[in-house]
């Protein structure tokens, strides 16, 4: 196999996952209890043979760097080759803010070049998905055009919000529509590509000549459709573009499926993360836990069910926990009860507090695009006062310095959110 | 927290058989027999020393050291992965003139004396590697330089009905150790040796020799007599593994003293498992337990510690037991006051822990307390019972008695 390098585009806002990613990089959020969801793509990296990883950051990169360090987790951290983090700079030509996925390469072109490699593999940090990406490169090297995209079959119903693209008998990709409302076809861009290096470089140089946003799904795939110069690998697993709230949310709860679609219970291949200096899960005799993931760290003393428990969350004697995901190191007062909420990391709800509970049907004042579906988010860091009801389609969050929000209830889709935190 | 390097070198005595562990120890030292849910025993000790400041740590090791070798790999998790000193494991080697293994504790020290020679330390700590128990030891360090003396020891006073376990000591009213009884069968001292040691390096230097093999014996106890050894008081947590019955016992106070494991201040490093948050499916029921990563619960389990990996399939019940990694129980069986050494699997609608009913079983029992022990990837058949008390070996296959 020819020697593939990849870059894992991990620089955008994440508008949509909203409070969550106030404070952090959306590759940075946790997902599934302990793992941050560009442990995936990186574990997907070690696992295929790929040792040596950029990572392109723009956007609050703080807690992703010190997530990634020097990348031992993955066994990224090497001699030659290994993990960099490539974040805009200035420098003696002109530099600027990555304004666009493929501008970002565009300004590492000088990176691109140096590379002792002949394909270049680029990722984004926001998939949650396992893949071993050997069968995508070798289908690359077999379909004998200079880039390729990975695709999987999505609804058809959801067409709309993928890059759609057709394919004739052996791959080629024959049409490819942004966001169609119906097509012919239901493959959808994973936004993951493999490229020739020099075919690449060369490709950069022309496009950002055009656009000066230049972008990957947008101007850079369709040039390359037009031209017939890619073919698309279909991939069969499962695989999630965390693009919003809603999917952060159901995908996070469908992983307590009996047998869910995400295979995390695997002995001999677990995904790869930092580990924690956390002690063992610890449950009292008056807890009751169903239907959960929960970490080390963690202390139970009250009712647990179907809710995901990131290290170090203490749940109090008689609090109850419904349908949510509590990050980090969060408490939950005694006699408090929080159902359908998204509770970011070091987050305290007060005793006897009630967060989650009201109509659905009420959207978010503040994001009604986003958060419409019956849940709450607290954000992170925030103290909610004990005894207060919170109620559902709700943000809420206190400022990192001082978290606590004033002492009454939040209506349904009502919001509160401290003055450093706007939205 | 303070981390300024001492100035000591700390060797860790890590070598014995820990016969006392019986099927626990068949494949392992006892200084690497898992505690607590996700650590070895040796963690505590580690821990205490990063906590301490120590940075120049050496483990003698000896018997079955692959566990241990495995488990301190290269020292991160307690971050003695260091430029300069960190920590090692030291085993018997040959030298120019003779090649022997370690012949005791004191023996130990010898064979590695040009490390201690070339040492920069002022003091030399040796511990065992086999206690769970969290302690800072500058106040004793401290301690060691105030009085002055060759050798400082670490005392704690125990029960009246504990004495005969311990190596026993009497103190004078000045701190000085006056007398030392090994094991006593009735004493009047009430304070026990930790086996905790703070050496003066030079009189180290001085005292070891070829004929000397027991720290206790040949070293501290001639001592004595000159007023050379003081002792320490400790009266913090401080457990010495010595049986299968208070290695149960430890394991589960765990349950009542957590903190233990879980003082934010006092964290104890090892090791992670890599595996996923541990699961509890729908119909679980858990309750006053410690859970690893990467357990899967779909039976009951209470009072109980589960280390990582461990399955417990639907209607099976756990009870007052300790299951080391990746332990299987499958449906319906029933567990109960039993240790299941790793990669145990008892197949459905066995039973491990039942009532004892025969002669043989009883005389089990005095062994290990009432506790059944299951050694490594010992298999329960489908069906099949192991009794209260009994000790099955490691890769025993039990069979269930009745047949169709």
């Amino acid at each position: 196999m020819k020697r593939t390098v990849a870059f894992i585009l991990a620089g955008g806002v994440g508008k949509r996952l909203s409070l969550l990613t106030r404070y952090r990089a959306k590759p940075a959020v946790p997902f599934g209890g302990k793992y941050r969801i560009i442990d995936f793509t990186l574990t997907n990296c070690i696992r295929s043979g790929i040792d040596e990883v950029y990572i392109l950051t723009q956007y609050i990169s703080r807690s992703l760097v010190r997530h990634i360090g020097i990348g031992k987790p993955w066994d990224l951290d090497r001699m030659t080759g290994g993990l960099h983090v490539l974040h805009p700079h200035l420098g003696y030509q002109a530099a600027d803010w990555y304004r666009g996925t493929a501008d970002a390469m565009y300004q590492n072109i000088s990176v691109l070049k140096k590379l002792a490699c002949e394909n270049v593999m680029i990722l984004s940090g926001d998939h949650v998905y396992l893949m071993d990406y050997g069968g995508f490169m070798a289908f690359h090297e077999g379909a004998g055009k200079p880039a390729s995209v990975g695709v999987v079959r999505v609804p058809r119903a959801m067409t709309s919000e993928f890059g759609i693209a057709s394919m004739d008998r052996s791959g080629n990709i024959t049409r490819f529509e942004e966001k169609p409302k119906r097509s012919e076809s239901n493959f959808a861009s994973m936004g993951i590509y493999i490229f020739n290096k020099e075919y690449l470089i060369s490709l950069l140089k022309l496009l950002e000549a055009k656009h000066d946003d230049l972008d990957f799904g947008k101007h850079v795939i369709p040039y390359l459709v037009s031209k017939r110069e890619i073919s698309a690998y279909r991939f069969s697993g499962y695989w999630l573009d965390i693009g919003t709230l809603k999917s952060y949310y159901t995908a996070s709860l469908e992983l307590l499926a009996d047998k869910p679609r995400l295979k995390l219970y695997s002995w001999s291949s677990p995904v790869l993360t930092i580990p924690d200096d956390e002690p063992p899960l610890v449950v009292t005799d008056e807890a009751g836990v169903s239907n959960s993931l929960i970490c080390n760290g963690c202390l139970v003393r009250g009712d647990v069910r179907s809710s995901i428990l990131s290290p170090g969350v203490k749940i109090e004697a008689g609090a109850r926990v419904e349908d949510s995901i509590l990050f980090h190191d969060c408490t939950i007062g005694t006699g408090a009860e929080v159902r359908n909420a998204i509770i970011d990391k070091g987050a305290v709800i007060g005793p006897h507090a009630k967060v989650g509970f009201g109509d659905p049907a009420v959207p978010s004042k503040l994001q009604p695009a986003y958060l419409d579906f019956g849940v709450t988010i607290v954000g992170k860091k925030t103290v909610v006062p004990g005894g207060i009801r919170i109620g559902t389609n709700c943000l809420v969050s206190g400022t990192l310095d001082r978290g606590l929000i004033p002492r009454r209830d939040i209506e349904d889709g009502d919001f509160f959110v401290g003055e450093d935190a706007h939205l | 927290m303070n981390r300024v390097p001492l100035k000591i070198l700390t060797l860790i005595l890590a070598g014995g058989t820990g016969a006392e562990l019986s099927v626990l120890t068949r494949h392992r030292a006892k200084t690497a027999v898992p505690f607590g849910g996700r650590y070895r025993i040796i963690d505590f000790c580690l821990s205490n020393c990063v906590h301490s400041g120590l940075q120049e740590i050496a483990i003698l090791a000896q018997y079955s050291p692959k566990s241990l070798i495995d488990h301190i790999g290269m020292g991160k998790p307690w971050d003695l992965d260091r430029k300069s000193g960190g920590v090692y494991i030291l085993q018997p080697t040959h030298s120019g003139e003779a090649a022997q293994w370690y012949l005791g504790t004191a023996d130990a020290l010898y064979q590695n004396i040009d490390l201690i020679r070339n040492s920069k330390a002022e003091a030399i700590l040796v511990l065992s590697g086999d206690q769970v128990y969290v302690m800072d030891y500058r106040p004793m360090l401290q301690y060691h330089r105030e009085r002055g003396t060759a050798v400082t020891i670490a005392i704690k006073k125990v029960h009246a009905s504990q004495r005969s376990r311990f190596g026993m000591v009497r103190c004078s009213r000045g701190g000085l150790v006056t007398a030392f009884r090994e094991k006593p069968t009735e004493s009047m001292f009430r304070s026990a040796s930790l086996g905790i040691y703070l050496f003066r390096r030079d009189f180290l230097l001085d005292t070891l020799g070829s004929g000397k093999r027991d720290i206790v014996f040949d070293i501290i106890m001639p001592l004595i007599k000159r007023d050379g050894v003081a002792g320490y008081d400790f009266d913090g947590y401080w457990e010495d593994i010595g049986s299968i019955s208070s290695y149960y016992r430890a394991s589960l106070q765990l349950l009542r003293n957590r903190l233990l494991i879980t003082d934010p201040d006092w964290p104890i490093f090892t090791q992670g498992s890599g595996l996923p948050p541990a699961r509890c499916a729908e119909n679980s029921r858990v309750s006053d337990s410690i859970i690893a990563d990467g357990c899967i619960v779909k039976g009951k389990v209470t009072g109980s510690i589960l280390f990582p990996g461990v399955t417990i399939e639907t209607g099976a019940v756990v009870k007052d037991s300790i299951i080391f990694p990746f332990c299987r129980i499958g449906s319906d069986a029933w567990v109960s006051g039993a240790i299941l050494d790793k990669f145990v699997a008892v197949a459905s609608g066995a039973a491990v822990g039942a009532r004892p009913r025969g002669v043989h079983a009883k005389r089990a029992a005095d062994e290990t307390g009432g506790v059944a022990v299951l050694g490594r990837s010992a298999r329960v058949s489908q069906g099949a019972a192991v009794q209260a008390g009994s000790l099955v070996e490691p890769h025993t296959i039990v069979e269930s008695r009745r047949r169709r």
